[in-house]
């Protein structure tokens, strides 16, 4: 089953080591992700997977994911796209 | 004129002494000219397109004196000016606009921070600045490599006759240990004060002076508690303090005489106070501390636990009251500090050095100059000198804050040379360097202390962060990293990052 | 299971979580309970469940406090936490009463999970708790107690005293039940954190009657707590040379350094450097 946002979902602060998580609903079936980080150059890529792997794991579609991130960890990242999710649900 | 330091870095074990002849000192019957406003003054120091003017950091983050005159600089529209400044600070942001109107192409200086470093750092100097270490500039002005045509010295008091005191005024900043050598080896000498009165004591004699100038303010007192110098709350900073401590007494350094020096970083500050409790608790007695002083080595010494404090600098306004009124608390210049050929400086007499780093690496060569990403956010300062004079240096840092490893690979610009290292303690252990074997033995057998190898901590960043992307420079040279000696240790490439 | 030191870390901060397996506890209980808001608890107890996944666990134990059973969030955390592997759970407002139904939801998402029976720490925190500890205690899926005395005294009505005179009888109630099932046992937490000298002095109290640990809320004082419940070097070398001693004789009991060996000692002696070597106390 497919998981679709109604509402937005905000999850995490903007403290160092954490990142905050914005939801949003789209009009269409796509999924967008959106990334801003501190360490961008240099984990740039890393924190795009462990976006994505966790919106598949909870077959988000029609969603755009904001993650402003503050040097968080990946399992950090992954907690708060969860809970973010989660909550726009 | 360009600076260019050319000779290549190479580890030298230790300096013979040298001496400097400087002359103005015995200067008889020497006048010190006054002039009213800033067209006087610039109409009798006849600055020239191309030449080097220096200014000292005393006043840190709320100096206002090197935007006077690089304001009035911009102004008269003179080009190719090199400025030799101990320290840039982000209020120096008229520096900033020189560099980018082409009005100054070349900053010399131990540490920048601000507009100043973010436009360095684009490229946008026209020639390669140089960065040297507290020790490193005043060497470079008393060997006449670094040859200063107008020194601007803020002068926190002067008396009528143009002798120069930190220690009185509005902005008292206490010792003026930075501008010593510019005040007796620049061509010319501008003092620029806010206070005339009569002084107790002198920093800098008038023989030293040839202009003086009285303006409203020459900056803000407040600025001088800028950014770092404050203790950290932070529990895991507390435990490396304390870790810090205990690996200071299994090497056998907390005893009667420990001369010591830190930072003014969070964990380093936190260093100072737990080592305040062991020395009162165990009735040891220090004999000096060292370099920039803050509030919690003069409690330490106020306390008797040192007898003497060395004074480069006042990092705040506790330690500037203490050189008021405390005899053993001496004003020293950056040469009797840091200057490898000084045959007394203070850094060679060092037992314990506490050090930050915001990135050391295998070989134990630290940076406190530039991010990952080549932006220059800091500078050596004192850094390379104390880890070079001291008997143990001891870099303290969280193994990773933010997602970034202060462990790496190979650091992005050599500040400090590893061979001046001897330890890195961190949240997750404690790394010695490997030309210690017998103490890394002796450590593991004898103490519950959790001694682990460079590589190691780096596996567990790794392991905790994922391997960092490497973040490649452009071509351009922005920066020489000047080492102590003045060889060169290092560049510094333009930033690839948009800043 | 020996733990001196229990320190209690907000499950929702990311920074704390992180920093939490450096300090100087034996064990970390990140909370999703009490020291979370309500419109957090989803968020922390999810931060948790990722945390627990992948931060690198080391020679340290990482419990769970889930929200009580009855709350909103009971569920919840016990599909988010138990999945994931924590060393144990510390369950709220546990008693007689609510045991049983409490072990059968764990063990419901266990079964759903396919997963590995956890710990189970009874936090007991009130009247009926204290008066039916012998029911948590014969309990087999119980694995230790913690006594929580500011919940306590409020279900008491009574206020907390600096000297905690009126924990005596919950205090000896609740260790002596759990030595007599060799159950762990932890004290309840010292809530004034800048008084480390009052928190040395509770401890080496509780430690006189038995508790082999305490709860704490401050990184400083698990390193008091730490060395307070503890085994001395002095207790080391006695314990050593006691077993030494016993390799050499063939009777049960002997006279050693003008002392009498018999099997209890010899098992303490056994425990102290068991102790020392889980702590890394032994050179």
């Amino acid at each position: 089953m497919m998981n679709r946002p109604t509402k937005t979902g905000i999850a995490g602060t903007l403290e160092s080591n954490d990142c905050q998580v914005t939801v949003e609903p789209t009009n269409d079936d796509s999924l967008v992700i959106q990334i801003e980080s501190v360490v961008k150059a240099r984990f740039g890529k890393q924190i795009e997977m462990a976006v994505m792997d966790t919106c598949k794991q909870l077959e988000l579609v029609g969603a755009t994911v904001f993650v402003d991130d503050k040097g968080a960890l990946d399992f950090t990242i992954k907690a708060r796209v969860e809970t973010a999710v989660k909550r726009s649900l | 004129m360009r600076y260019e330091p050319k000779l290549p870095y190479q580890y030298i074990e230790s300096y013979e002494p040298r001496t400097y002849q400087e002359n103005k000192t015995s200067r008889v019957n020497h006048e010190v000219r006054k002039v009213e406003d800033m067209d006087q003054l610039f109409d009798m120091i006849q600055l020239k397109d191309g030449m080097t003017i220096s200014f000292h950091h005393h006043l840190r983050n709320g100096d206002a004196v090197m935007n006077l005159i690089m304001d009035e600089i911009i102004k008269r529209n003179l080009r190719d000016i090199t400025v030799a400044a101990s320290s840039v600070f982000p209020i120096h942001t008229s520096l900033a606009t020189a560099i980018e109107r082409g009005v100054v192409t070349q900053v010399v200086a131990a540490y920048m921070s601000g507009a100043v470093a973010d436009v360095v750092s684009k490229g946008k100097c026209l020639y390669p600045c140089v960065m040297q270490t507290h020790g490193g500039r005043a060497l470079s002005i008393e060997s006449g490599k670094l040859k200063i045509d107008v020194a601007f010295i803020a002068s926190p008091a002067m008396d009528k006759s143009g002798n120069i005191s930190g220690r009185q005024g509005k902005a008292a900043c206490g010792s003026l240990g930075y501008a010593i050598a510019d005040a007796h080896y620049a061509e010319m000498v501008v003092a620029i004060t806010d206070t005339i009165e009569p002084l107790n004591a002198f920093d800098i004699p008038k023989e030293c002076v040839d202009v003086m100038l009285h303006v409203d303010s020459i900056g803000d007192p407040k600025g001088i508690v800028s950014g770092t110098t404050r203790i950290t709350k932070d529990p895991v900073g507390l435990a490396i303090a304390k870790r810090t401590i205990e690996l200071m007494d299994a090497v056998g350094y907390i005893k009667d005489g420990l001369s010591f020096q830190t930072g003014a970083g969070g964990i380093s500050l936190a260093v100072a106070a737990q080592l305040h409790q062991k020395l009162s608790q165990n009735k040891i007695k220090g004999s000096f501390a060292s370099g920039g002083i803050t509030g919690y080595l003069v409690d330490m010494f106020e306390e008797g636990l040192f007898e003497k404090l060395y004074d480069v600098q006042c990092f705040d306004l506790a330690a500037v009251a203490s050189i008021q009124k405390n005899e053993n608390h001496f004003a020293i210049s950056a040469s009797q500090y840091g200057n490898p050929y000084n045959p007394k400086n203070i850094v060679d007499q060092l037992d314990v050095v506490i050090l930050g780093a915001s990135e050391i690496d295998l070989n134990f060569n630290v940076n406190v100059t530039t991010g990952f990403d080549h932006r220059i956010l800091g500078g050596s300062g004192g850094h390379a000198d104390t880890a070079f004079g001291s008997k143990f240096a001891i870099i303290v840092s969280k193994l990773v804050s933010s997602r970034i490893s202060v462990v790496v690979d190979q650091v992005t610009t050599i500040t400090t040379p590893g061979q001046t290292i001897d330890a890195l303690v961190t949240d997750y252990g404690i790394a010695i360097h490997p030309r210690h074997s017998e103490l890394i033995e002796q450590l593991k057998k004898t103490t519950r202390l959790s001694v682990v190898s460079m590589k190691e901590l780096l596996d567990t960043a790794n392991e905790l962060c994922g391997l960092p992307q490497s973040v490649l420079p452009q071509e351009k040279i922005v920066a020489l990293m000047e080492y102590r000696d003045l060889s060169v240790i290092d560049v510094i490439r333009q930033s690839e990052i948009p800043l | 299971m020996s733990i001196r030191s229990a320190l209690f870390v907000p499950g929702n901060s990311a920074a704390m979580v992180l920093s939490s397996p450096i300090l100087d506890a034996d064990a970390i209980i990140l909370d999703c309970e009490d020291a979370i808001a309500m419109a957090s608890k989803d968020s922390a107890s999810l931060l948790i469940k990722h945390t627990l996944m992948q931060l690198p666990r080391r020679q340290k134990e990482f419990w769970v406090r889930i929200n009580p059973l009855g709350s909103d969030f009971f569920v919840d955390d016990l599909n988010n936490i138990l999945p994931s592997l924590p060393d144990a759970l510390l369950i709220p407002k546990a008693d007689g009463d609510n045991w049983d139904e409490i072990i059968a939801s764990i063990e419901k998402v266990e079964n759903k999970f396919d997963l590995i029976p956890v710990d189970l720490i009874a936090l007991i925190e009130s009247a009926k708790g204290v008066m039916t500890c012998e029911k948590l205690a014969r309990h087999p899926r119980t694995k230790g107690f913690l006594l929580g005395g500011e919940d306590f005294a409020s279900d008491m009505g009574i206020a907390r005293r600096e000297d905690n005179r009126e924990l005596l009888f919950s205090r000896y109630q609740v260790v002596t039940w759990a030595k007599a099932f060799k159950l762990l046992c932890l004290d309840t937490p010292y809530t004034d954190i800048d008084n480390l000298e009052g928190f040395k002095l509770d401890c080496e109290f509780s430690a006189s009657i038995g508790f082999d640990g305490k709860a704490c809320i401050h990184p400083l004082q698990a390193e008091v707590a730490n060395v307070v419940y503890s085994v001395s070097d002095d207790q080391i070398r006695w314990a050593k040379e006691v077993l030494d001693e016993t390799k050499k004789q063939s009777v049960g009991v002997f006279s050693f350094k003008g002392k009498m060996i018999d099997r209890p000692v010899i098992m303490r002696a056994e425990q102290t450097i068991e102790k020392a070597k889980k702590w890394g106390l032994l050179r």
